[in-house]
């Protein structure tokens, strides 16, 4: 087993994170290491990701035993390119099942009511949920990496203005604008595409 | 409500956009035991010392097959320019070949990354500047652009005479990147980087693709660009580019 010869402690390997594809093949091969690297590794940012939305610690622990449910559950027959992208993928669809739930009648704290609000005006045409993803990878492809890494982890990740602003070093102000441009071009080629639809 | 289905969809887009959106936290290795005695202590600390643990890893396309791309400090750095790409080329084929954008701005990053091709090394770097006037190309004003560079040592460490080793933050200069699309592919010991999963645009030399207004004046190689030898400001320049792109 490779993961004895380097101890658990450390998933390190060579000075680099253990490759992703080795955590997967323990899925497969149903070791349940597979579970204890998944939480070494993406289980603090997956908790960033669910307390991003939730903002609740309890909600969040219950959310991350999901995730780990799932994903034991889910690979095989998956087997994930990205194990982090899958992974953060099933954790925000989970904290945002589990915020809509606990919010049916207020909407509540942190960040998802203020990116509901940004939101707001951006899909004004009826379209096909699958039309939508194609449009937002077009999309996303064309835009500039940083704007593109801006807009993921305000709308994705729903990371705080003031978060995205320290991690790039940029003021706050430039970082909405930057936001608000994006949303109006996203909405232009929504309404765009769902004219032609 | 159309902004429940959006946010809801923008978590089933491509896993390249969320893998490279991730806020890949600076950590230091917390929990070193120290049962092992002093010995073991030193030489793992020397390992960590010496390896990429500390250092932020920008992540990769599956169009690249290299290692790893890590960023790291300028004094790990060393500077290999390469003279193959300097091909020899007429000024007016410098504007066209490629496409470089042409705009005036302010350096207001530079950051250092390592490239791990199957166990060989090479540094770039990663400058950001941002745009004050355009010239030429599809670029706002107020943007901030990415350009990969020849790697830029610290000042001191080697020679600098190549244009790109003067280039400091805050300093202000005329910039013709080119803007990468997915044809550009660096290859090497049989690992390929797709240049576009680490900047947007690049300098295809670290001579002839910037003006660059230096302490001690007007920095830029001259012998490329023989209509634009006698200028002695950066103002000069770009009202040179104003004229010839205005046509």
């Amino acid at each position: 087993m490779r993961l004895g010869s380097i101890g658990i402690e450390g998933l390190y390997e060579g000075g680099n994170w253990m490759d992703d594809q080795v955590i997967i093949d323990w899925y497969w091969e149903r070791s349940e290491y597979a579970i204890v690297a998944t939480k070494k590794k993406y289980g603090s940012y997956c908790h960033r990701v669910s307390y991003n939305i939730l903002q609740n610690r309890e909600d969040t622990e219950e959310c991350l035993n999901d995730l780990y449910m799932k994903a034991w559950e889910s690979i095989p027959p998956t087997r994930p390119l990205r194990l982090g992208a899958y992974l953060t993928k099933i954790v925000r669809n989970l904290a945002l099942q589990r915020y809509k739930k606990n919010h049916t009648k207020k909407r509540g704290g942190g960040e998802v009511p203020l990116v509901y609000e940004e939101l707001e005006h951006v899909l004004t045409e009826s379209m096909k949920d699958e039309d939508i993803v194609d449009l937002l990878n077009t999309f996303l492809a064309d835009l500039p990496r940083l704007t593109r890494v801006m807009f993921m982890q305000r709308y994705f990740y729903l990371h705080s203005i003031q978060e995205i602003a320290t991690t790039h070093e940029l003021g706050e102000s430039h970082v909405k604008m930057t936001l608000k441009r994006t949303r109006d071009a996203l909405q232009r080629a929504l309404e765009a595409e769902g004219v032609r639809v | 409500m159309k902004n429940d289905q959006i946010l809801r969809l923008l978590g089933e887009v491509d896993d390249r956009y969320i893998e490279e959106s991730m806020m890949i936290e600076r950590k230091p290795y917390q929990r070193l035991k120290w049962g092992g005695g002093l010995l073991i202590a030193v030489a793992a600390g020397f390992m960590l010392f010496t390896s990429n643990v500390w250092n932020e890893r920008i992540p990769l396309s599956t169009d690249s097959t290299a290692n790893s791309v890590h960023i790291v400090d300028q004094s790990k750095v060393t500077s290999d320019i390469s003279e193959e790409n300097m091909m020899d080329m007429t000024e007016d084929e410098l504007f066209s070949k490629w496409n470089p954008v042409v705009v005036r701005g302010t350096v207001t990053n530079i950051r250092h990354i390592e490239i791990d091709f199957n166990g060989e090394t090479e540094y770039q770097s990663l400058i950001t500047i941002h745009v004050s006037n355009v010239y030429r190309g599809d670029v706002q004003v107020g943007r901030d652009l990415i350009v990969r560079a020849d790697a830029i040592g610290e000042t001191g460490q080697a020679e600098h005479t190549s244009v790109i080793s003067h280039v400091q933050q805050g300093m202000e200069g005329i910039f013709m990147p080119i803007p990468y699309d997915d044809e550009f592919v660096w290859e090497q010991n049989d690992a390929t980087l797709r240049l576009k999963d680490i900047a947007d645009y690049g300098f295809p030399d670290g001579e002839r693709y910037l003006f660059l207004d230096t302490p001690n004046g007007l920095l830029f190689e001259r012998d490329a660009y023989p209509s634009l030898q006698g200028l002695d400001s950066l103002d000069e320049v770009e009202d040179w580019m104003m004229t010839r792109f205005s046509e």
